[in-house]
């Protein structure tokens, strides 16, 4: 008749024309160990014919008994409390459920029974936790007593479109029923010794579903438009991090170069990145990527958890844009989201395997294959103007990195963009202010082109020195090599679907590029440092992301301290930053002599400035 | 775990795109630079001999492929134009 473990999954107590009434002489301390509990009030048939009326009043009592409590200590505290009533008369008093979900109905579920109540009583039940569920289906008046505590003023109706959110339901009631639930008058008998608080019906919960509707508590409202507009807003500030942290991904070798100016390389990436934003708007199902077991039977990504782990991103590529590193944004977005989950949903959240093949081993791939790619593509340039007399004409490859260069700008607005785009789609999804299965909206779309296009044009100047000058001396026909292997190589494992980052590949090309030229040396010392950088950018954003998750866990005052450690955070590192500037005059020392590109202009200055010495 | 099928593919793809781009583009600044000679600075000074017109031709045909290449790269990157 029943099974009592942890997890074991029903207790079925089914009454029906069961001749052994005792069998159902339950108590709450029953189910007390239970995971799921399953309540159910089986169909009394009325049928003298059929049943014994001295049945039925034996049964009667014990039905009653198991529906009253005496006590409202009498509390369940299943994970999942389910009760349904098949009953002609269905009583629920005195109840108190600690269960995080509670699903109460009175229509009878199982198969060839789909009855509901004639007459369905709930009084004084008392719901702990956030999320309650009640529907209530008669045939005529579901006596639902003490419900003056509800009222619409204190709640407010959202739009649960689908089943990604809290809970899904449907409800239905006859609308007469509506009325008088909704005018919290019940005019009904109540069992006025029994009754205790007129308050007691809705308890602490959170949200209530009665019919069609789904309420939220009006305070847990404003606490969840608050969590969304928070997490939007780091959102945005994350697509600039990853604007400006990337710049140099296209443009470090045409501003070492000469190829651009650094001013006009950065508007140029700006611009792509903004347009790019606006090409590619496909959003990923998953904001981690299958890194965080995300879905139906793995974690519910909460914007909570969002919040935290866009922290851990943007903490963790300040801190490496303050040491010049290039690492990868979304490395940084996946570390923070996972330090955020392990926290609120433990370490088998984590699908360790996914974070092998997805970040780790390419980690190690991308610089590789581009490496040995620009390796390659640069001997073959070298060998190929190689002119037997004469000196090496090799700044025509400066116009071809403006193009190479803008290929990877493009790419990358319509790479990166969408990921913030993602984050907040799927914020908002979950908030119940999209329908599920929906593609961002304009204005994200908009707001994500322009902070990421912001971002760009803000340079990032200590990583285009590192990638333009720290790694090796490049030169025209090496920049050229490099950019081209980072497009192709880009391009290649963006459309035949082996995910690499941009930031590594770009790296990996440089490098590679570097080893290829040569008299150009490769300063392993730097290579050395970005490759710390990148095995830290998982682990330290997760570290930042789970220590933000830790102080959220205490609701809405964790939320504000977050908020105003991240912004400490942020402008902490931006002072620091101004000890040592570095901006688009100092970012990379020209080499301009040999065979510059140089306007009309600055030719003819220059040959003055000679003239005149 | 790691699809090395597909990784092997994206290698492949990548080497072989970016050293057709940067052959053709090396190969137009090469025969560009057929007769030109230029100072320590690097300004262009003289112009020894005489580019043949194959050269010129040929450089700007490798420069044209190039630009191709480049809109490619444009038709992968922007989905709306390949459909994914």
């Amino acid at each position: 008749m029943r099974a009592r473990s942890r997890s074991s999954v029903t207790v079925h107590v089914s009454v029906g024309c069961d001749p052994e009434p005792a069998a159902v002489r339950l108590s709450a301390a029953d189910f007390r160990d239970v995971g799921f509990t399953v309540l159910f009030f089986a169909e009394l048939f009325f049928d003298p014919d059929f049943v014994d009326p001295a049945f039925f009043e034996t049964l009667f009592a014990a039905f009653f008994e198991l529906a009253c409590f005496e006590e409202v200590d009498d509390v369940f505290e299943a994970d999942f409390a389910f009760v349904a009533f098949g009953s002609d008369f269905a009583f629920l008093f005195d109840v108190a459920f600690r269960s995080d979900f509670v699903f109460v109905s009175d229509f009878a579920f199982w198969s060839d029974l789909a009855f509901w109540s004639d007459f369905a009583f709930l009084s004084n039940v008392d719901f702990l936790r956030d999320v309650a569920l009640v529907s209530v289906v008669s045939d005529f008046l579901p006596f639902v007593a003490d419900f003056d505590a509800f009222s619409t003023d204190a709640f407010t109706p959202v739009p649960f479109s689908s089943s990604e959110g809290d809970f899904f339901a449907a409800f239905f009631l006859p609308p007469d029923a509506m009325e008088l639930l909704r005018l919290g008058d019940p005019q009904s008998s109540t069992p006025g010794d029994r009754r205790r608080s007129p308050r007691a019906f809705i308890g602490r919960s959170r949200a209530v579903s009665i019919g069609h509707d789904v309420f939220l508590r009006r305070d847990h409202v404003m606490d969840f438009a608050l969590i969304v507009v928070l997490v939007i807003a780091l959102a945005l500030i994350f697509d600039f991090t990853n604007g400006f942290h990337d710049t140099a991904n296209a443009m470090a070798t045409p501003i070492a170069t000469g190829a651009m100016k650094p001013r006009v390389a950065v508007a140029v990436a700006a611009l792509l990145n903004l347009v790019g934003a606006f090409l590619s708007t496909e959003v990923a199902r998953t904001i981690s990527g299958g890194l965080i077991r995300e879905g139906e039977d793995g974690v519910r990504i909460t914007p909570e958890m969002i919040f935290a782990g866009l922290i851990g991103a943007i903490t963790w590529n300040l801190i490496t844009w303050l040491r010049g590193l290039p690492s990868s944004s979304s490395h940084a977005l996946f570390g923070g989201l996972i330090g955020a989950a392990i926290i609120g949903a433990g370490l088998q959240s984590v699908d360790f395997g996914v974070v092998l093949s997805k970040v780790i081993l390419p980690a190690l791939l991308a610089p590789a294959i581009a490496g040995f790619v620009a390796y390659a593509a640069t001997r073959l340039a070298y060998s190929i103007t190689r002119r037997s007399s004469g000196p090496n004409e090799r700044g025509g490859f400066r116009k071809g990195q403006i193009f190479t260069s803008s290929l990877v700008a493009l790419a990358h607005g319509t790479n990166d963009a969408q990921k913030t785009m993602g984050v907040i789609t799927l914020v908002l999804i979950a908030g119940g202010y999209q329908l599920a299965d929906t593609g961002p909206q304009f204005w994200v779309i908009t707001v994500c082109a322009i902070a990421i296009a912001l971002g760009t044009y803000m340079g990032g100047w200590r990583i285009i020195r590192t990638m333009g000058s720290g790694l090796t001396e490049v030169k025209p026909a090496q920049g050229f090599s490099a950019e081209a292997s980072t497009a192709a190589t880009i391009l290649a494992s963006t459309n035949l679907g082996f995910a690499l980052s941009t930031t590594q590949v770009a790296s990996g090309s440089v490098i590679g590029s570097g080893l290829g030229r040569r008299g150009a040396s490769v300063r392993w010392k730097t290579v050395g440092r970005i490759a710390v950088g990148w095995l830290l950018t998982l682990p330290a954003a997760a570290a930042v992301g789970g220590i933000a998750a830790i102080i959220a866990q205490l609701g809405m005052l964790g939320i504000a301290i977050d908020a105003v450690l991240g912004t400490l955070t942020i402008l902490g590192i931006w002072l620091w930053s101004r000890r040592h500037r570095v901006g688009p005059a100092n970012a990379i020392e020209l080499d301009v002599a040999g065979t510059a590109i140089r306007g009309r202009k600055a030719t003819a200055r220059k040959r003055k400035e000679k003239l005149g010495a | 775990m790691i699809d090395w099928a597909d990784f092997a593919i994206v290698a492949i793809a990548s080497l072989v795109g970016a050293g057709v781009v940067v052959a053709l583009f090396s190969l137009g600044v090469r025969l560009h630079a057929e007769g030109t000679e230029y100072d320590d600075d690097g300004q262009k000074v003289s112009v020894t001999g005489i580019r043949s017109r194959a050269a010129t031709v040929g450089g700007y045909f490798c420069f044209a492929l190039c630009g191709l290449a480049a809109l490619y790269g444009v038709y992968l990157i922007v989905p709306a134009l390949h459909g994914g």
